[in-house]
């Protein structure tokens, strides 16, 4: 079995290589599945609390050098709780209204590490529904929020002009925001006034 | 087309910043007023910033495509198959038991009653124990124990009575009566005592038939009070007998036991 160390962990997936990813899997689910069940979560929120703690640890690499003070395991591991903790004290206050939850955040934060907890879950929620879109569809989109002109895109699909492109387009985000807003998951992020 | 078909091409323009003038004020009116399509901007605004990040968007493909590979790799819950399995072999176990129970020779061992429903029986008459009627499909009519050479060999006395086998099991007793021992398809030796044991609540009484194969009376014990009666070794002779408990005339249980 290859042994990866923390900073082939980082650098594999600084480059978002397959095989990294694939032994933090290995290596490193097993920590958050038990952080979950130990706390009243299903083997999918796991999955999601893992989901979510990898990009995490993506953003802190991206956002400049990463000195750890301990393993990159246990930071990791501080992560997940962090994630699976905030979202716990989240649900439960939508449920009930109110302050039911007397713990505060800082007390699991035992690695302080900032997290936008909420910001996470929709991240995955609106990505997890862009990529069941056809491909078409993702494709399309893709090219119009990396900044591509409408030329480029209709060239680029075969697109008899760019108005068609411009159509495809609203139709392909009105999809999407449909998709979205029919996921049950969404409700707890609505905001009606 | 009206505005409501227009809303996804404005949504976009609008958090594009390409509404314009009167357009513009057009649809900040709407908005005010129409709480859905304000959160359908703020939906589409937050889609314009997360979709913008292409390197996450790939990272989460890479992630969802491991963890489905490890998850198909994985296949169901071991835990499902743990529990199945052990429930397969505690039927299995039974099955074995229920079998030797059948086959095993009383002579060698003349408890013909399991412990726990020894104890069972020391629970007052008097006091109603709710104890289910013996439905007559589910009751297990227990393995063919005789080969055909041996039943061949053995002839006239081994067949079984047709009519009788469709009647093993069945009660139209409305009251509590279980026929303890013997099990159906009990196997007694020649030389051992043939013991009947059973539980009934109240003090009624019962009568209890013994036929052989060929529905001619063997034995009749006249009214029983007590909850227990034996025929003396040597009674029966080799062969299949079926037995019915009566009472007031009617067929409260009928049995079946060998004697080899």
């Amino acid at each position: 079995m290859i042994y990866f160390s923390d900073d082939a962990i980082l650098k594999g997936l600084k480059e978002k290589r397959a095989d990294s990813i694939r032994y933090l899997y290995r290596e490193y689910f097993p920590l958050a599945k038990s952080i979950v069940e130990k706390n009243s979560g299903t083997y999918e929120d796991a999955e999601d609390v893992f989901q979510d703690g990898i990009i995490v640890l993506y953003q802190k690499i991206l956002s400049g050098p990463l000195t750890l003070n301990c393993s990159l395991k246990t930071f990791f591991f501080s992560i997940c709780r962090n994630i699976w903790m905030q979202r716990l004290d989240r649900k439960w206050r939508l449920l009930y209204q109110d302050d039911l939850v007397s713990e505060s955040i800082e007390d699991y934060d035992a690695i302080p590490i900032e997290i936008n907890e909420e910001k996470l879950e929709k991240t995955r929620l609106y990505q997890l529904h862009f990529l069941s879109l056809p491909a078409d569809c993702q494709k399309i989109l893709k090219m119009f929020l990396s900044r591509a002109s409408l030329k480029e895109i209709s060239e680029c699909m075969g697109f008899k002009d760019v108005s068609y492109a411009k159509t495809r387009k609203y139709l392909c985000k009105n999809m999407l925001r449909k998709k979205i807003l029919k996921d049950p998951r969404y409700k707890m992020f609505l905001h009606y006034e | 087309m009206s505005d409501r078909e227009k809303f996804p091409e404005l949504i976009d323009r609008f958090n594009n910043g390409e509404l314009k003038g009167d357009e513009l004020t057009a649809f900040l009116s709407i908005l005010k007023t129409n709480p859905r399509l304000r959160e359908e901007v703020r939906l589409d605004s937050e889609l314009n910033e997360i979709l913008a990040n292409g390197d996450i968007l790939e990272l989460r493909q890479k992630i969802l495509l491991i963890q489905k590979r490890r998850k198909r790799r994985k296949g169901p819950d071991l835990h499902f198959f743990l529990l199945a399995a052990s429930l397969l072999l505690l039927i299995g176990i039974e099955t074995f038991l229920f079998t030797n129970n059948t086959n095993h020779s009383p002579s060698k061992n003349s408890i013909l009653i399991p412990r726990h429903q020894q104890q069972s029986k020391q629970v007052p008459v008097s006091g109603k124990v709710e104890r289910p009627v013996i439905a007559m499909k589910s009751v297990k009519k227990g393995k063919r124990i005789l080969d055909l050479k041996t039943e061949k060999r053995l002839a006239a006395n081994f067949r079984e009575n047709p009519s009788f086998e469709n009647m093993i099991g069945s009660t139209r007793y409305a009251g509590n009566f279980r026929m303890d021992a013997p099990i159906i398809g009990y196997r007694f030796s020649e030389t051992a005592e043939i013991r009947f044991e059973w539980i009934l609540d109240g003090q009624t009484e019962i009568e209890l038939k013994v036929m052989d194969n060929t529905g001619i009376n063997i034995h009749e014990s006249g009214l029983l009070s007590k909850n227990k009666y034996s025929l003396p070794p040597g009674t029966l002779k080799r062969g299949i007998y079926y037995f019915k408990v009566m009472q007031n005339d009617e067929i409260i249980f009928f049995g079946k036991f060998f004697v080899k």
